[in-house]
């Protein structure tokens, strides 16, 4: 009788398994999940590739990736959507998590997250002025650290958008 | 890292790293993201059943939007 019910429960668990498995859309990509706070970006999408800024390095994520969870800094998320595709979607990422789950599907939660193209080129030069001098200019301990993770972020704005 | 020594938090760190992104943003996304991220709260006090009192404390980045909408 209990084995019964463990054998049924383990024949709808690999029925389920084999449709998510037969999806064509998920049959070579990604299901991507990708959100900020307010507002998802991204929900259960087909995407064939999404490179990630991990705070430990870069790396890119195919179906398949070994299963793994991974912080990010701030940093571009590029998204190649199908394959052969070479103009890639960018999103410019403050800071997240990444998690890339053992059924092909990667989940990207960023604090904030705004398309690369939004930003402001001279801004970003500007700020990138601005906190060095600051983080040469302060001794407060506290205030350095903060005029640091400045100069941090509005460093990778500026390599994102090739702007030195 | 060295923020983690200086006392900040990674709560504090990630906000922080958020709003430098917010700031560099062109206008109107800018102006558009930092209402829609703003943050207020309104106080009502009742007595015998009647509203006598609101407030509404906005943070700063709120306060600022809404003085540009009122414009």
């Amino acid at each position: 009788m209990f084995r019964s019910v463990v054998m049924r429960a383990a024949r709808t668990a690999l029925r389920a398994e084999e449709a998510a498995a037969s999806d064509p859309a998920f049959a070579t990509k990604l299901k991507f999940n990708f959100s900020i706070p307010s507002t998802p970006i991204y929900a259960a999408a087909p995407v064939r590739m999404v490179i990630v800024p991990g705070a430990s390095g870069v790396f890119g994520v195919l179906k398949d990736h070994v299963p793994t969870t991974a912080a990010m800094k701030p940093g571009v998320v590029q998204i190649q959507e199908n394959e052969g595709e070479t103009e890639l979607k960018q999103y410019f990422v403050s800071g997240g998590f990444a998690f890339v789950k053992p059924d092909s599907s990667l989940d990207i939660q960023a604090v904030e997250a705004v398309k690369l193209e939004d930003l402001d080129v001279e801004a970003v030069k500007k700020g990138v002025a601005n906190y060095s001098a600051l983080v040469s200019s302060t001794t407060d301990e506290k205030e350095k650290a903060q005029a640091e993770i400045g100069l941090e972020v509005y460093q990778a704005m500026a390599a994102a958008l090739n702007a030195a | 890292m060295s923020w983690r020594a200086a006392g900040i938090t990674f709560l504090k760190y990630s906000q922080l790293c958020a709003e430098h992104v917010r700031e560099a943003l062109k206008e109107p996304m800018k102006a558009k993201k930092i209402a829609s991220e703003g943050l207020h709260v309104r106080i009502m006090k009742y007595e015998g059943g009647k509203r006598v009192k609101t407030e509404i404390i906005e943070d700063a980045a709120t306060a600022a939007a809404t003085a540009a909408a009122n414009k």
